[in-house]
């Protein structure tokens, strides 16, 4: 099967998964040992790739994936057309709510080379959200760390009353007006 | 609530097994709810537009969310006593923390409230000062006004005018300087050209009696400031003249031209 | 130029010598102190060598020209080395504009003419009459223009360039020279350069060339000076006014900014860091007024101006020398704003000053200023500016200070939020980000929301309990600030406050009335993914407070009750504090009701009856919850107390009905183990039940004074007690009936 399915296995206790797709892997090894280095009361696990769908072979010792984070390096072509790729062997499930975009490189306007406008597209083609961020200064990168993990203990149903699915709708549903009058 | 409880008093250890049951019959819940959803097939999107597919599943998801919170009745926690009194205890420390914060936050908070309020208080006293003194000046500078003898004004307007028509004069002076060496008449090369056409010789204008013209007619007739181009203009000048917005012309009529409205 | 006397004496802007080296040894210092001069004396030399040659060599040199190339290299290399004084650079402009060479050694001419600290006027004058007579190439020229623009700061003396606004207005009519004329333009135009031809002019530009940005930016700043004179309407918030000229000299420039406004000089200029750091204190320095290196030709004289000055206006007193209140007292009315627009906003006096003044254009030119460093400077917009984090939050500060001053938000700052925060991180200089936040000015709240609420509800939800405090915080500021300025303005002339706001007080109630729906829909999910946290409860209540006084205390006919999701949270508190809080909250809430509601007898205020029921609902709540411990059964809230008896029996608790009130509620129970204690203190467990009929006064008398005053002052105003402890009922607010 190719496409990565968001229930077929069980929750482990007491930790998250995160899965870092993205095809700086610079960036994905920082923005891991970032998010290692929060202190947190959950275990986190975080698995890398740059491209899915992920090898059958190890399958089996792959824990539940809770959040799946697209990285978009804005300033090559290559790693938006890689997660277009990607994003084709996502089950739908993982749409409601456990996957989010990743966009970094928005603060070197002059050298962007994929339009903005074609990022926030594909984000909301998928219902998801998308967060800037510049990976390559660290203390973006921790704080980025810090949001990511917030939104993984909520994936990972570690927050009490709070799915992820109504926790994306807040994501993005600022759009339509007056989604907050009473 | 009343710490008076009906369930017999159980030893910690009692307490910790009652838990450990309650946990794993979660777990057994949970296990059930994985089988039915295992048996789910993944489901991929179309690649073309998965939005609206998309759409529809988040609202059906969303819609059973809200029927499950619906039809959710407040639940018991436990009735364990030592569970309820080690949780009680857990929140309280909880709280103790938090009202910690809160204090050092808005200690924090005053200290801010006082800085701000001596600088503001320094701003309206400043401001205040400030008023005063406008309004004095606004005072004597009437009283001024009321004591000026016409006498002196019609002095002070006269060394005015005195100073403006010399002003004037050196002006004119240094324009027609100018002039006179950057924009001389046009010489034989032109008229030699002319006399060949066998056109009749005309004495050519300089640009400085152009301007002059130009300039006089918009003083003495401001509601007619029209001069008309004749033969003596050579061509070129009138051109330089209405490219730089010297001069305009007139509306309907080509052959006539004014002076650009410097002063409205 | 004398060799000589530039060997002895080396120029004091060149850090020749580090510090470090100073501290050598005596012997080591005599070495290292000859060879910089000698160096430097060898350079100065071959440049006016160079210079000798550019001025003397015939027209048309072929540019490849080895003996010119190796001239040009000499400008080149010193010029980027150290800049050039004013005077070499009025000699390069004259050559590069006479036309005597290739377009490509003019402009490479250009490129190379930095200075090292300022410019002439006179070689501006003189490079603008080499522009009319039409030597150069319109390439050349444009090129000028750009380079004017990007050194206009360091431009000695703008009166004699700003005699020459004819000269640059007649550039516009140029193609090629159109966007920069404007721009030059629009850095020169003061009040009495805008007339009535020149306005037509320009409307005949704009008819003939479309609505050019970089014409209306200067048209926008004509309307500002003589709205009378432009009538046409034009866009407010024009996107880019200007293209960036600076882009040839940028790094240059940076350079000059280090030479002139100062740097710590201790480590080596090489790339990578030390460069960074020493931009440091380039952008607070620009909050500086310059001092004027030359004497200014208006005159110092007029130290004690008498009262025909001020009818005259002949005289202007120089704001460099504007020390202290008395003579900015003194001389308030012939200041003149300096060049340096920036450097108001770091001046109390100046500010003093703006606010005195009733004039747009110094703030167009302070708003155009302000977002133009704004774009350069901002750390997370431009990564290069990762390094400068500190400076810009002082930069921050400074402006935040302005602001609260003048009471009144920038519109420059609120643009550069809307277009900042999409790609904030929520840490970088997040003190000042929030404070520019509280500072947006009153406008159309739905126009705001795609930019402000959509950014800042991403950022508040996915991050820490600390950030969220501090956005409520934030948006209780901004809800306060729009208020005192609802009542400020609301003071004046009414015609007046239309006029800014474009709407009625309608339009300001919306406004407030939506974004205290933002405010608790944000606080109704905090609260929920920070389980009920108590320190984030009184941020809450903080906003709240203000929220039910707005009638009563800041005049706006408005009531809006908590929503559901803030009020059940506070009432279930296990904090006293809290609760102590939202009883006064309600309590307030009642004043405002009940004053509203006469008023609405007078036609002066219409609010819906939903507000009436809510409150309603919410005082059967409190008093169920506090005093007749009948919450479970009447409160029929969809998020109210309401429990059916079996869930209450399944607790194991005896008479569970009735196990909320003032004794039992989790944030008073520890008062009434106290107040037991102290009523008897042998018993050893507390009974609770002793707390009846005349123990119950005292336990309430205990519990005011215990500091419960909201508490007090709710029970003595909402509760009815008709005859003593058998009958207790809320005193609601009625509905009207209509």
């Amino acid at each position: 099967m190719t496409t990565l399915a968001a229930f077929e296995k069980l929750p482990t206790l007491n930790s998250a998964t995160i899965l870092l797709v993205g095809t700086n892997s610079v960036f994905q090894q920082q923005l891991a040992e970032a998010i290692l280095k929060e202190k947190q009361d959950l275990k986190i696990n975080i698995h890398l790739t740059t491209f899915l769908p992920l090898p059958t072979e190890r399958d089996h010792i792959r824990p539940r994936i809770d959040l799946i984070v697209f990285i978009i390096d804005i300033q090559s072509k290559y790693s938006f057309k890689e997660i277009e790729a990607s994003l084709l062997h996502v089950d739908a499930n993982f749409f409601l709510g456990k996957v989010c975009f990743l966009t970094t490189g928005v603060g070197r306007m002059d050298q962007m080379s994929v339009d903005m406008n074609a990022v926030l597209k594909l984000a909301d083609r998928y219902c998801s959200p998308v967060l800037f961020c510049e990976l390559e200064c660290e203390k973006i990168r921790i704080a980025t760390a810090q949001r990511l993990i917030r939104m993984l203990q909520i994936c990972s149903g570690h927050l009490p009353g709070v799915s992820a699915l109504s926790f994306s709708t807040l994501m993005k549903n600022l759009n339509n007006d007056s989604s907050f009058m009473a | 609530m009343s710490p008076t409880i009906t369930s017999p008093l159980t030893s910690s250890d009692d307490a910790k097994e009652q838990l450990i049951e309650e946990c794993e019959e979660m777990w057994r819940v949970i296990e059930e709810c994985q089988n039915k959803l295992a048996l789910q097939e993944t489901e991929t999107l179309p690649d073309s537009d998965p939005k609206l597919p998309l759409l529809m599943k988040r609202l059906k998801t969303q819609t059973a969310e809200f029927n499950q919170w619906q039809k959710k009745e407040p639940g018991v926690i436990t009735t364990n006593p030592e569970v309820l009194v080690t949780l009680g205890r857990d929140q309280l420390q909880k709280l103790d923390q938090e009202l910690e914060m809160v204090l050092s936050s808005v200690q924090a908070r005053n200290k801010n409230l006082k800085q701000n309020l001596l600088r503001e208080q320094q701003w309206l006293e400043e401001h205040q000062r400030l008023i005063d003194d406008l309004n004095q000046i606004e005072e004597e500078l009437s009283n001024e006004i009321v004591n000026l003898s016409e006498k002196r004004v019609f002095q002070e307007l006269e060394t005015k005018t005195l100073t403006v028509t010399a002003c004037k004069d050196k002006m004119l002076t240094a324009l027609g300087e100018f002039l006179e060496e950057h924009f001389p008449i046009p010489e034989k090369c032109e008229t030699t050209r002319k006399k060949r056409r066998s056109e009749p010789e005309v004495q050519l204008t300089t640009l400085h009696e152009i301007l002059e013209n130009l300039i006089e007619k918009h003083v003495i007739a401001p509601h007619d400031p029209y001069i008309t181009i004749n033969a003596s203009f050579w061509p070129p000048y009138v051109e330089l003249l209405l490219r730089y917005g010297t001069a305009l012309r007139h509306p309907e009529d080509p052959d006539r031209i004014r002076l650009e409205n410097f002063d409205n | 130029m004398k060799k000589g006397i530039n060997a002895k004496q080396p120029e004091e802007t060149l850090p020749a010598i580090s510090s470090k080296d100073t501290k050598n040894t005596v012997s080591n210092d005599a070495q290292c102190d000859k060879a910089p001069q000698m160096c430097i004396s060898d350079s100065q030399s071959l440049l006016e060598e160079a210079l000798d040659y550019l001025k003397k060599v015939k027209d048309r040199t072929s540019s490849k020209n080895e003996i010119l190339q190796k001239h040009l290299a000499t400008v080149e290399n010193i010029a980027q080395e150290r800049g050039l004084k004013a005077k070499e650079i009025h000699v390069l402009l004259k050559v590069a504009l006479s036309g005597k060479f290739a377009e490509t050694v003019n402009s490479r001419l250009l490129k190379n003419l930095i200075p090292t600290s300022t410019i002439s006027d006179d070689s501006i004058v003189s490079a603008v009459s080499w522009l009319c007579v039409g030597k150069c190439s319109k390439n050349t020229q444009a090129t000028f223009l750009k380079w004017m623009i990007a050194m206009f700061e360091f431009i000695d003396q703008k009166e004699k360039i700003n005699a020459l606004y004819g000269f640059f207005f007649n550039f516009l009519q140029d193609v090629k020279l159109f966007p920069f004329a404007c721009h030059v333009l629009y850095l020169l135009t003061k009040r009495e350069n805008v007339k009535p031809f020149r306005v037509r002019r320009l409307l005949d530009l704009q008819n003939r060339l479309g609505p050019e940005p970089p014409l209306q930016a200067l048209l926008l700043l004509y309307k500002s000076f003589a709205p009378e004179m432009v009538s046409v309407t034009l866009p407010s918030k024009i996107k880019t006014r200007f293209k960036n000229s600076e882009n040839l000299w940028k790094s240059a420039i940076g350079a000059i900014k280090r030479r002139v406004y100062g740097e710590p000089t201790s480590k080596p200029d090489n790339i990578g860091v030390g460069c960074l750091q020493s931009r440091k204190r380039k952008l607070n320095s620009m909050l500086v007024l310059p001092a004027c290196t030359s004497s200014s030709g208006r005159s110092n004289e007029s130290q004690k101006p008498n009262n025909t000055d001020i009818l005259h206006h002949t005289k202007f007193f120089p704001v460099e020398q504007l020390q202290t209140f008395s003579q900015l007292l003194e001389n308030i009315h012939c200041l003149e704003f300096p060049s340096r627009i920036g450097s108001v906003l770091g001046n109390p006096l100046l500010l003093h000053y703006i606010n005195c003044v009733k004039d747009d254009s110094v703030y167009q030119r302070m708003y155009y200023w302000m977002g133009q460093t704004f774009r350069e400077e901002c750390p997370w917009y431009k990564i290069e500016n990762q390094q400068n984090e500190l400076e810009f939050s002082n930069f921050l500060d400074t402006v935040l200070e302005a602001e609260c001053f003048l009471q009144e938000g920038f519109s420059s700052c609120e643009e550069f939020l809307y277009r900042s925060l999409p790609f904030w991180d929520g840490c970088c200089c997040r003190a000042q980000v929030l404070q520019l936040v509280s500072w947006i000015p009153l406008s159309t709240f739905s126009e705001m929301k795609p930019y402000l609420c959509r950014p800042l509800t991403q950022l508040f939800i996915t991050s820490s309990l600390y950030f969220k405090c501090s956005v409520l915080e934030s948006l209780r500021d901004l809800l306060i600030n729009w208020l005192n300025w609802h009542m400020v303005q609301a003071d004046m002339a009414t015609e007046l406050y239309t006029d800014v706001l474009n709407t009625t007080l309608s339009g300001v109630v919306n406004s407030v009335e939506e974004a205290i729906h933002f405010v608790g829909w944000l606080s109704t999910i905090a609260l929920r993914l920070e389980n009920n946290s108590a320190f984030l409860m009184h941020f809450i209540l903080d906003f709240y407070e203000i929220v039910c006084d707005v009638y009563q205390k800041y005049n706006l006919p408005l009531v809006i009750m908590p929503p559901a999701g803030v009020f059940y949270p506070a009432l279930l508190s296990m904090d006293p504090v809290s609760i102590d809080r939202l009883c006064r909250i309600m309590y307030r809430y009642r004043a405002n009701l009940l004053s509203a509601k006469q008023n609405q007898q007078a036609k002066q205020f219409m609010f819906s009856n939903q507000t009436c029921q809510e409150y309603n609902q919410y005082i059967t709540a409190m008093v169920g919850c506090l005093w007749t411990s009948n919450a479970f059964q009447k409160d029929l809230h969809p998020l109210g107390l309401f429990m059916d008896s079996e869930v209450l029996e399944k607790t194991k608790v005896q008479e569970c009905r009735k196990g909320l009130n003032l004794v039992y509620h989790p944030a008073l129970t520890g008062y009434a183990m106290m107040f037991l204690e102290q009523a008897q203190p042998k018993e050893k467990v507390p009974n609770f039940k002793l707390i009846q009929g005349r123990r119950w006064d005292w336990y309430l008398e205990y519990l005011y004074s215990q500091d419960l005053q909201g508490l007090k002052l709710f029970i003595e105003s909402s509760i009815n007690r008709v005859s003593h402890s058998s009958q207790k009922k809320a005193s609601k607010v009625s509905e009207t009936t209509d």
